[in-house]
Order: C-alpha cells, then structure tokens, then sequence
C-alpha cells in the first residue's frame, strides 16, 4: 500500500502550497506542479499500468479523487487569484470588441414581413402559389376575356401559349378559392413579372402582396376600414388616405389607394409629382365573375380583393431612387440595411 | 388623353372651376389626371411688336440695328436677320426671358460696339419649327403689345388623363363633358349640326357593300364635292397642336378633330381614287400585301377586316388607311367614313400587325354605335366650312347587324350590400340619370335600366352599383373596420422559409434576391435544362434560372469588382427545371422553391486577438449541419466524392436525410467561376426547400438528466490517410455501449516523418445514469474502442493523457 500512501503524501503536499498562495502566478505553478502534461499527477497516472491487478481499482479511485480535489483547489484559487495578464499587458478597455458577423433580411423580405404582420393581425393567412403560370389562371379566371385591352396593362412573358410568367399575384386569389371554401381571408405574397425594359423607375421582376377576403357580408366599406387601418398602421396614425375609382378586371367596383405623400405630407413635391399623394394599391370588391370561375355563387358571397407592390413600397420608406439596386445585391447596399 | 380646357369650353360651362379644381373632380371619379400641361408656358413674356425703323450697324454689314415698340416702350435691338423691314409685326422677346429654341436667358448684350435691348424671334427660337432664315413676321393685324401666346391662342390647359382600358366613353371632349356634366350637374351640350346639301344624290357616286356583317355592323358615309385641300386655319391647328396632334390640311385635321371631339374615328378618301364608286367590307386574303398611310408595306392575312373599292383594298378597317386614296392637295372629292367595327376584330388585327392608332385605339375598346352617322354629318359640315365645296345630298347608312338597347335591373339592396352604406332609391335613380342610363322605376327594389350606347361597359348590374359608388364618391363612403376573426393553425405559425431567414441572419448571412432571367448561357447549368421565355427582353433575360447558384456566382462578381470578397449570402427563391426542350404545358416543366447559402471569402475578419478564418468546405458543411439541426431535421447523411470531371464544380457533397436527398454542397470549379471572372474559390450549398419543409421533424420531448458527471477521454492515433474520419467515427459508435454520450475530434495533422497517416485526436464523452464512472471503468471502455479501432483500420495509439 505504499502507492495509496503516495497519494495521501501528494494530497497534503498539495494542500501546504495551497495555503501559501498569493498570487495567479503561484496559482499557475501549482497547476504546472501537479495537473500539468508532465506534472505529479500524470506521472501518478503513468504508474497505473505498474500496479498489480488486485490494488488497481482502490489506487484507480483513490487517484481520481486526487485529481478532482487539485482540479476543485485550482479552480478556487483562480477565482481567488484571477488571471490578470492580459489585462495587465493591455489595460486598455478601449480596444475594439470582437464581433460575430451581422447578417440581414433583403429589404424586400422585411418590407413584406412589415406588411404580413399587419394582416396577420387582422386574421389574414399567408397562401402561395407558382411562379410560373397558366393563362387560365393569369387571366381568364380573374376576368381578362380573350382579345380585350385589358391584357394590355401587362406585358407578359410567355413560354407558350398557355403558359406566362404571372404578371401578378392575383391567380392565388383563385387557386385559393378552387381549393377553400369561404369564408377566406388570405394574404399572396409573391414574385411577379413585367415585359419591361428595366430601367431605373421599372424591373421585369418586382414583388406583389395580394389579399383577398370572401365572405356572406363582405362590403365595400369594410374594404375601406381594413385598408385604411393599414395604412395607419404601416405609414403612421397621421396619414391622409383617400380611394378613387380605378379598373381591374377582376374587381368591381374597383379603386386606387392613395396615401398623402410621406415626404411633403400632402403639400406637393418632387416624390408626389406635386399631386400631394402617393398610389399605394390597386383593390376593389370581386368580380362576380370571378366567383363563377371558382363555383362560388355571388348572390351568396362577396368579397374584396387588393394588391400593392412591395417594392414601391420599399423604396418609398428608404428613399431609393432606382429600382436595379434591389436585385444587384451589393453588399454595400445590404449592410446599410441590417439594422432595420 | 390629352383633353384642352378651351376646346372642353366649348360642350359645358366650367367657368367655375380652376384647372387644379377639374383635376381633382376627374381623378376622384376615376378619370386620373396624370398631369397638366400649361401651353405656350414657354412663350410667356413675349409680345407682338412692331419695327419702327432700320438702320445699317456701323461696325458690321450683316447686322441692323432695329427699334421696336413692344406697346409700352421702344427698344434698341441689333438684329441679323434679312429678313427684317420697317413696319412689320414680330415677336419681340424683352431682356430676361429664356429663349425656348436655346434653352438661354437673354442678356443685355453689346454687339461689334452697339448695345442690344432684347431680340426679335425666329420660329426656330420660339421653339415653333425649324425655320431659322429670317425673323417670323406675323400678320399685319397683330396688335402691338399684345402676349405671343394669347395671339397664338396658345393660352390653354391640357389635362392629361389616363383613361382605364373599360371606359371608351371617356376618350373624347364630349365624353369628358358628359362625365364633368354627371358629376358636378352642369348641363353639356352637343355641336350644332347645321348642313346645307347640294342637289346631287349620294347613290349617283357611292355604294357600300357590308361582306363581314359581324365585324363591320355599321358603315355611313358622307360625301363633299369640289374641296379645297389646304391649310387648315389657326384655331383647329392650335386645338390639334395643343393635344399632340400634328395638323396635316383641312380634311385630314377636321376627321381627327371630330375624333377628339366625339370619340368616332373617321376616315376620309379621296372620292377620285376609290374606284368603281363602290366601297365593299370584306375581309384580306392570306399573304396579300398593303402599304399604309406610312408607307409601310403590311402582310395581311384573312381575319383582317378591310376596305375596299371595286378592284382593290383602301384601308386596313378602322386602323390604318391605304396610301392609294389618301387626302392630298389634288383632292376634289372626299369620301367621309364612319363605322362601327367589332372591337375584337380590330384588337386582334392591329396586334397582329404590330400596328396601332388612334382609331384603332377607340375601336377595339368600343366605339358609339348609335353615333355613326352624327360623326359622319359633323365632319361633312365642318369640312364644307372650311374646305368648300358642297355636301352632297343624302349619306350612306349600312346597318345590318342592329344592337338592342341594354336593360340592367338594379336592386337598390344589393347595392347597399355591396357597397356598405344605405342610399335611397331615390339617390340611386338621380345618379344613374346623370350618367345619361334610362331608369324606370319600378314599385319594389328594383330600378329597370336602360344603358346608354356610349357606355359598352356597363352590362350587368355590378356594373350600375360601381357607377353609383364612383358617382357618389368614394371616399364619401365610410370605412368600416370591423374585423370577425377565426382562429387557425395557419394564423400563427411561422412559415419554413421565414424560419430559415431567422436562422441564417442569425449566423451573419446576408440574404439576396436575383433575377429570376438568366441568360441562356448562364441558366446552363450542370446538365439541367432551363425554361426559354418566347418573346425575351434581350438575349441576356431569355431564360429562367434552373438553380440558384448561377445568380449567386454573379452576385459574387458584382461585388468583387467594388472589392468586397468577403461573402457569406443565402437566397430562398423558386427555379423552373425543364423537363423537355420545348415546355408548352404544366406537365413539361417542375417550379421548385430552393435555399441556396454561398460562403466565400474571410468567415472571420483577422483581428487584434486573432487569426482569419477562411471559408471552405467545412465551414459551409458546419453551417448546413447547424441550420439542420435548428430546423429539428434529424439522421443527417453526407456523402462526398470528388468530382473532377464536372465541369460546374471540383466537389459535391451530396446531403441526406434519412435516404431522401434534400441537395448538395459544392465547391465551385474554377473554370466556371472564371467565365463569371470570379478569382476565389466560392462554396455553394443548394437545397431542395419544398422537400425539406415536408420532411418530418424532431419531436423534442424531456430526458431526465443524469445526476452523474460525465467523463471525458482524449485518444490519438495515427491512421492511413485514405480511411475516412466518417468511417473511423462509425467505428467508435458501434464498439461502444450506450454510455457515450459524445464523440468529437479536435485535432488532425500530418506528420512530416511518417507519409501516407494522419493523426486524429478524438475526444470522447461517457456519461452514466446510475453512477459516477469510476477511472477502470472509462478505460474498459476506451480500451474496447481502440480494440475495434486497431482491428479495422491498423491505428496505431499515440500516448494518452
């Protein structure tokens, strides 16, 4: 039993430089001492293999309560005696932190997710639908007849001659529909296309969030209420709003949503063109037509529909000038956004 | 639509309102006014003046140093002019004013010594044409002092209104009239038509023969006899001018005059050139060829609608004329053309030849049917006043197809319905009255309606509850905000790809949007084909992107070129993958939304503590394991290979879960980032997102923790380089007993001295649920598992501590 005896002799050993120690560099030392690679403890370790069969297990336990009281010792006086190197090195608390990479949501995202919220609020659900669509849907469900300047208000992309690119979000409205009953309350975000030279002012890409509500008693007027409440909350509480008549074929009556203009609040400037507001989106109550495109009869329900383009929206409430940027993706472009 | 407010004086009184007050009426009832055009603003400030004498500038032959009386002063002018006599009536333009044809303000100015006090305008500096030959000298009755642009009749509004493709009613002076006229009350009024007609019948010099009654149900025409074909006067080439329109000579200028004020588009011929006497409708032959008013030489094809004489074809029908019977100055007698064409028809006859007008424009959104022959008559008359000639007795009135009047019953509650508010019968009839629609009241809810024939839109009865709601003003509707709410699932879970963005903006990743248009080069992409859109923008957007990473690669040279190399992006997107050459339907073609995350560049900036981390395949593969991880996937699998022969990327590392493949990491190849003259190497992960979103997830449900500590163990060893970690790992997992709760390797090198191993240091984790592992214990076990490693791979143990 000398080896156990060896152990009770590193124990109290230990326990005399313990008491002595008044400084993280003695604290370092009786690391090195007795827990380093090749301090007393690895040795004691190393001797293990030595031992006869019988002893090893005493020894074994007796070893690494050993080595958890040093560990325990060690860790006591390091919180007594800290590290101070570092610090005493560089006293300096003014150098920079070190800081883990910001990333962000594309603005569009986060105008979206702005705006989905709001509805989600308001008991809207979030649907989606293909990029890549059906004439059918696209157009004549929602009320585009054959061979009628309608279609003319968007330039489309075709791959053949039933399938376009969507020129806007609107086909949700109705695969929705085909696959719901009412009452529906659904909001579309999504991305559409536009047959357009891209320019500063326009993209043949751009963003659309639709909304479609259908009920037994759905009017005009809670159109009005929901959008403006929107408005309040997306533009703030002091907004102007105001609804004219518009057309899409798909909604009747149909109106334009205007806000009076965020920058000159309604007095005239470059934004507003001098009108004093800005168009925002394009709503109205559907089409009846519509509603017998999805079996739905429109004596019974009716409902309002709307859309708004996102990155109008977007480039409005930061003040980008040129819609090419959003798609350019440069990260000069991206960090000046990760804060929002 | 451009629309004058001197010409719209003419129909309704609107001395009561401002330009500003018209633009707000118009665009709250749906007619937007887009802008406000102030005419001859550019010529403000400029007077008529007269040239009270001449003399030689002294120092110069080609100059004249001129007074002018503008009606207040006289004023010393040095003129250049040849042109340029005692007494004529100019254009003078004082000190200060910009001159439109320069662009530049008019100085005082001293010239080879003499002063200068103002100028006298040519029409080129007026910015009223190209001549610049001489002074423009106006007519001798100009009175002295009187504004350039009140003498010009250029003093005038012109409100540009976007017209909304349902409205044709509206593309005219009358229509906006009528439309001020129902909202504001005001009683419009027609033209007087007052004819004088000759004795000679029309029968003696024209027939009509209608062959397409369905695309032509209406054709009138009128005949004037003995014109005169010339200018037209001031006052219509200043109407014309003032809306766009270039005046060309009386005849042309009085059909495009009534056009804009009536809303028919005529035509007109020269009576000398339609041959036979005779005008047939009829459609094209397939192939046929016609040259336009233009001059263009149009292929025609059978479903065209044209107009005839009795050997040859005079007009595309309501589109465009023919240059073989046009107006000109030898023109004697003129054909007056006014019709009714079937929208559709035009529609598709101008899309088909790429060809727009005016008249078609009207036509295929529909025209006035019962206005025809009043169009025909208005344009006889004014061309008789100012052309000459005689109106010849009686007109040409085919109508073989009649239209009934449209009958809309109007439920004065379904209208509340609709509309959320409660209007009386009463309003209702009185509004839709104002629009001209007959209503007969009956005793119930009903209004019978009888439609006006400018009105083609409204034919059901949504139609009348929009006019009612657009007339009594939308915004005198209330909102109402009350919201009945369901509560679903749906509401309030958050969806996969937003989680994804949280995950990965978290992790410092930047997200991205591309252009869904690639070009044809770029969408060839690892073997995948792409869909081609049929009519692109340019050859650069002709197809759409089968994967995300081509977009990406751009990304990443775009920013390269501003110096910014350190990259890490995800984009969460939908491609279109073709399943054949030619897509043509829904079948032929997969829509797919993918995740795409691309490292490049430094992950971690070098900074004062330490060093920079480099992005590479492992920081890509870490970083897909975590985001799988957070997104409660489980069972993840990797399977790696290099893939040198692929020409898109050096290797793929394909990613499981379970046994579905949900995509793959890459590191990209050179070669290929080169044609995107991208330098670096570049990591592309891209994930299947509709597949991942249906995987199913990790149920988390509580595991009592162990009261016990757990054990760590270091082992190292050296190894054959080609056993891979992956395979060393399984090993350790499946020698051991369920106590290891952990396995993670912290250390590989290669030792110099000892070619084809590689050392591995691994450390182990063991914890029990029933006690403290004693030493002998974990070393039973460390012992077994390097047993199993020394039996299946040679390794060869390093010292433990």
């Amino acid at each position: 039993m000398e080896t156990l005896e060896t152990i009770r002799k590193v124990a109290e050993e230990a326990l005399k430089d313990f008491e002595k120690i008044s400084s993280y560099q003695e604290v370092e030392n009786f690391r090195i001492k007795f827990l380093g690679r090749k301090g007393i403890l690895a040795n004691l370790f190393d001797q293990l293999k030595e031992i006869p069969k019988e002893q090893k297990p005493q020894f074994g336990k007796e070893l690494n309560l050993l080595k958890r009281d040093l560990e325990e010792k060690y860790e006591l006086l390091l919180q007594k005696f800290p590290k101070k190197k570092e610090i005493e090195l560089k006293e300096d608390l003014t150098l920079p932190g070190i800081k883990p990479r910001i990333g962000s949501k594309h603005i569009i995202t986060k105008t979206l997710d702005e705006i989905r919220d709001i509805f989600k609020s308001f008991g809207f659900v979030i649907a989606e639908g293909p990029e890549l669509e059906t004439d059918y849907y696209n157009f004549s469900a929602l009320n585009f007849p054959e061979d009628h300047p309608a279609r003319d208000m968007q330039d489309t992309f075709f791959i053949s001659k039933d399938l376009l690119l969507r020129t806007h979000t609107s086909p949700v409205q109705i695969r929705y529909m085909e696959s719901h009953k009412p009452p529906i309350r659904i909001i579309a975000p999504g991305r559409v296309f536009r047959n357009e030279a891209i320019s500063a002012r326009s993209h043949c890409i751009f963003h659309q969030v639709e909304g479609l509500y259908v009920d037994k008693h759905v009017t005009f007027a809670e159109l009005k209420g929901t959008l403006i409440n929107f408005a309040k909350l997306f533009y703030g509480s002091d907004v102007s709003i105001r609804f004219r008549p518009s057309f899409f074929p798909f909604t009747e009556p149909s109106a334009e949503m205007d806000v009076s203009c965020i920058i000159c609040k309604g007095k005239g400037c470059r934004l507003c063109k001098y009108t004093g507001w800005l168009e925002i989106l394009g709503c109205g109550m559907v089409d009846p037509n519509v509603f017998q495109s999805v079996n739905y009869d429109p004596e019974i329900y009716t409902g309002y529909a709307f859309g708004m383009g996102i990155e109008r929206i977007a480039m409005l409430k930061y003040g980008i000038d040129d819609i090419r940027i959003l798609f350019e993706n440069d990260l000069r472009f991206l960090r000046q956004f990760r804060g929002i | 639509m451009k629309v004058s407010l001197n010409w719209l004086k003419n129909y309704i009184d609107i001395s009561n309102y401002t330009v500003w007050d018209l633009k707000n009426i118009l665009t709250n009832a749906g007619l937007e006014v887009e802008g406000i055009e102030e005419i001859g603003k550019s010529l403000e400030g400029f007077v008529v003046g007269e040239v009270i004498s001449k003399e030689k500038h002294p120092n110069a032959d080609k100059l004249t140093v001129c007074r002018v009386n503008d009606g207040k002063e006289v004023h010393q002018v040095i003129c250049g002019a040849p042109n340029v006599e005692v007494g004529q009536k100019i254009v003078f333009a004082p000190i200060g004013l910009v001159i439109p044809g320069t662009g530049e303000k008019l100085k005082k100015a001293k010239i080879r010594g003499v002063e200068s006090f103002g100028m006298i305008c040519s029409e080129k500096e007026l910015g009223l044409g190209e001549d610049h030959t001489g002074i423009l000298v106006l007519d001798n009755s100009a009175p002295v002092g009187m504004p350039f642009k009140e003498y010009l009749g250029m003093d005038d509004f012109v409100l540009e209104i976007g017209i909304t493709p349902n409205r044709p009613d509206a593309l005219s002076h009358i229509g906006i009239a009528r439309e001020l006229s129902a909202i504001t009350k005001k009683k419009y009024v027609l033209p007087k038509i007052n004819i004088v007609e000759s004795d000679e019948k029309i029968e003696k010099y024209l027939s009509v023969e209608i062959l397409n009654e369905k695309d032509c149900p209406r054709y009138c025409a009128r005949m004037v006899k003995n014109v005169k074909v010339k200018e037209s006067p001031q006052w219509l080439k200043n109407y014309l001018l003032n809306v766009g329109i270039r005046p060309i000579n009386n005849v042309v200028d009085v059909s495009n005059f009534v056009m804009l004020e009536l809303g028919q588009p005529l035509h007109t011929f020269d009576a000398r050139l339609v041959e036979g006497n005779k005008i047939i409708v009829k459609n094209a032959d397939d192939g046929e060829k016609f040259i336009t008013l233009d001059g263009k030489e149009r292929i025609l094809d059978s479903s065209m609608l044209m107009i005839c004489d009795a050997k040859k074809k005079i007009a595309i029908a309501g589109v465009m004329g023919g240059a073989n019977s046009e107006i000109s100055e030898q023109t004697k007698d003129v054909i007056i053309e006014s019709a009714y064409f079937n929208p559709k028809s035009i529609r598709r006859t101008s899309k088909k030849l790429g060809l727009t007008s005016e008249s078609s424009y009207r036509f295929e959104r529909g025209v006035d049917y019962k206005n025809t022959l009043f169009a025909a008559n208005r344009a006889a008359q004014l061309i008789a006043e100012l052309a000459g000639g005689e109106i010849v007795s009686g007109y040409i009135d085919e109508n073989p197809v009649k239209f009934d009047d449209i009958e809309i019953e109007l439920r004065i509650s379904r209208t509340n319905k609709i509309l959320g508010i409660e209007l009386t019968r009463d309003e209702v009839a009185d509004i839709l009255q104002r629009l001209g629609v007959q209503v007969q009241k009956t005793n119930g809810d009903i209004l019978l309606c009888t439609i006006p024939s400018y009105r083609p839109d409204l034919t059901r009865e949504i139609d009348l509850i929009e006019e009612v709601a657009r007339i009594y003003g939308y915004d005198k509707i209330p909102g109402d905000s009350r919201i009945n709410f369901e509560i679903s699932i749906e509401k309030i879970q958050q969806r996969y790809e937003d989680k994804i963005r949280e995950i990965l903006t978290g992790y410092g990743l930047y997200e991205v949007m591309n252009n869904t248009l690639l070009s044809e080069e770029e969408a060839n992409f690892d073997g995948l084909k792409s869909v081609k859109i049929l009519n692109p923008i340019s050859q650069e957007l002709s197809n759409l992107r089968p994967s995300l990473i081509p977009g990406l690669i751009k990304t990443v040279a775009l920013n390269h070129r501003f110096g910014e190399f350190d990259l890490q992006l995800f984009e969460i997107g939908r491609v279109m993958i073709a399943k054949k050459d030619k897509v043509e339907n829904i079948d032929d073609y997969v829509e797919i939304e993918k995740l795409a995350i691309c490292l490049t560049g430094r992950l971690v900036d070098k900074n004062w503590k330490e060093n920079a981390i480099q992005s590479d395949i492992f920081y890509l593969k870490g970083l897909v394991e975590a985001l799988l991880e957070k997104l409660s996937l489980d069972n993840i699998n990797f399977t790696s290979y290099y893939a040198s022969e692929n020409e898109f990327y050096s290797i793929e590392i394909k990613v499981f879960i379970d046994k579905t493949y949900i995509g793959s990491l890459y590191k990209m190849h050179e070669n290929y980032l080169k044609k995107f003259d991208v330098e670096k190497p570049v990591f592309i992960a891209e994930f299947d997102l509709d597949l991942l979103r249906n995987l199913p997830i990790k149920q988390v449900s509580f595991r009592k923790l162990s009261n016990y500590p757990k054990v760590e163990r270091d082992i190292s060893f050296f190894v054959d380089n080609e056993i891979p970690y992956e395979k060393i790992e399984q090993t350790i997992w499946k020698s051991a007993d369920k106590l290891l709760i952990n396995v993670y390797l912290f250390d590989l090198y290669f030792d110099p001295k000892k070619s084809n191993k590689k050392s591995l240091a691994i450390r182990l984790e063991f914890q029990s649920y029933e006690k403290t592992l004693t030493a002998e214990e974990v070393e039973e076990k460390i012992g077994r598992i390097t047993k199993a490693l020394e039996k299946e791979f040679n390794i060869e143990l390093r010292k433990l501590n």
